[in-house]
């Protein structure tokens, strides 16, 4: 698999360390009582299998993080986001739903 | 069901072996049933086996998407033990240990289980420090465990090579009762078995989405139509979030994929099971000949079951640093299974929120030799509503109240366990 990091263009897998799902909101610091908001956030995952969302490192190069949407059983790489991209498109995603 | 004995091999050569009786019928399903199982994996299986044996529910079907033992319990590396430190997950795995060690008995279906003895090995005197401290936890609960000194461990597995410049070794931990079994023949048997007391076991029949009544489950609906039943429980390895979606429960899991990989078939080279303590790879001869390797994750979410070669690359290379002498094989085939990783490496059998929906998963590594242990208390879990005394310490509600059954001390990075 290759993966094209945002700084670094098309790298080979073994230079990557994965990390994750990227779309995981973490609560306010000071909310200690949502039991239910932080058993999301920290052991529930949605384990999507055709579009997932998950946080990269390129621990062996640039050691930029950056998101990719990539299709679990194929592998397919539908798109890379730089951090900046994805906050800035999770904003956007955000305030279309509160509408 | 007929007995398979020496005898009836005897009897059914004069027939020149072309009357022996279906294994397992390849029924329609019916409209409903007492109990679903989804999955006819080893799980699935062996848990509609123990509902009709131990609880007399015999209206009861398995519903495999594609064939029956087709999923992980066809694609481990074989091994089972029962070497784990915490109790939660002691009592567990040592009750599996001394079912696995009747089970041919018990199904009258050899499933080749040889119990040859596992060794992990330590490559510093710190490692042998934390194998000592599981050993003693073991040994405290009834486990067998023996710890090996270097002399020990070149003696019992005199084929290692002991003098690794970065790796030497230094010792190991040893459980005696831990072995390998003959893996389709696990699933096999309990299918035979389940099918001979009544049950239903309904291949190529994907379960698409449940029926609901008011908050209760009390059906699916499948490729083949609507399925009624008064309980489902679910035993679908790496596919437990999909199925756990549609019912609207989001599980504590991820899934990826573990590749495993076996080298052409030799003599007799290694008769033990021996794993790498400072990378993680586990190797045992198959009564094939093969050598079976068995390494990390792929460690990115994949529901591919196939891997990649930057995993088969490191553990054919830590299996050389163990065993020069394997340098020389050349592999035969490699192939991926998509575990379930939990949140704190251990699985969970229990009830889920939702009323008349089960859940048996979280099996990470370590599915297979859990088989007979995770069939039997899943069944009792349908059957009575409640765990059994093996499972009490495996209920998904651990996460939320932090009851935590992590033995690695790695917290919720599922990759990690």
């Amino acid at each position: 698999m290759m993966i094209k990091c945002p700084c670094c263009g098309n790298r080979y897998l073994s230079e990557f360390s994965y990390e994750g799902d990227a779309t995981l909101k973490r609560p306010d610091e000071n909310n200690y009582s949502d039991n239910q908001a932080w058993y999301d956030y920290v052991y529930a995952r949605i384990n999507d299998k055709d579009n997932h969302a998950e946080l990269w490192h390129h621990v062996q190069g640039c050691r930029q993080f950056f998101v990719v949407k990539r299709n679990l059983q194929t592998h397919q790489i539908y798109h890379v986001y730089s951090m900046s991209d994805w906050r800035e498109q999770q904003h956007l995603l955000g305030e279309t739903n509160g509408q | 069901m007929q007995k398979y004995s020496a005898l009836s091999l005897v009897k059914h050569a004069f027939s020149k072996h072309k009357k022996w009786q279906k294994a397992w019928e390849n029924p329609e399903p019916k409209k409903t049933y007492d109990v679903i199982i989804i999955g006819g994996g080893g799980h699935g299986l062996a848990t509609a086996y123990y509902l009709a044996k131990e609880h007399g529910i015999t209206n009861v079907a398995v519903l495999e998407k594609s064939y029956l033992g087709g999923g992980n319990v066809g694609r481990n590396t074989t091994i089972v033990r029962s070497n784990y430190m915490l109790p939660e997950n002691t009592k567990f795995y040592e009750f599996g240990l001394k079912m696995w060690e009747k089970l041919s008995l018990e199904l009258n279906y050899n499933v080749m289980f040889s119990n040859r003895g596992l060794v992990n090995l330590a490559h510093t005197s710190g490692q042998l420090d934390g194998f000592r401290r599981r050993g003693n936890s073991m040994r405290l609960q009834g486990v067998d465990a023996e710890l090996l000194d270097r002399q020990a461990v070149a003696k019992f597995v005199p084929q290692l090579n002991m003098d690794n410049e970065r790796f030497p070794i230094v010792g190991g931990l040893l459980q005696p009762r831990a072995g390998t079994a003959r893996h389709d023949a696990v699933a096999w048997g309990y299918a035979r078995g389940a099918d001979a007391r009544g049950i239903d076991l309904i291949q190529n029949c994907e379960v698409t989405g449940f029926i609901r009544e008011k908050d209760k489950i009390v059906g699916v609906d499948t490729n083949r139509g609507q399925i009624r039943a008064g309980k489902v429980g679910m035993s679908v390895a790496g596919s437990s979030s999909l199925l756990a979606e549609k019912a609207g429960l989001r599980l504590p899991l991820e899934s990826h994929v573990l590749q495993a990989l076996v080298t052409e078939p030799i003599k007799p080279f290694l008769n033990t099971v021996v794993t790498y303590g400072s990378g993680h790879c586990y190797i045992s001869q198959s009564d094939k000949g093969s050598l079976v390797f068995g390494g990390d994750l792929d460690f990115y979410n994949s529901y591919a079951q196939r891997g990649n070669l930057p995993v088969i690359e490191d553990v054919t290379s830590l299996a050389i640093q163990m065993f020069p002498a394997v340098s020389k094989l050349r592999l035969l085939r490699s192939w991926g299974g998509i575990v379930d990783m939990s949140m704190d490496g251990s699985p969970i059998i229990d009830k889920s929120p939702i009323e008349g929906l089960y859940i048996n998963t979280g099996w990470c590594y370590g599915g297979f030799k859990a088989v007979p242990a995770a069939g039997f208390a899943f069944a009792h879990t349908i059957a009575t509503g409640d765990v059994h005394e093996i499972n009490s310490g495996l209920q998904l509600s651990r996460f939320d109240k932090g009851y935590l059954v992590d033995e690695g001390g790695k917290g919720p990075v599922p990759k990690s366990h």
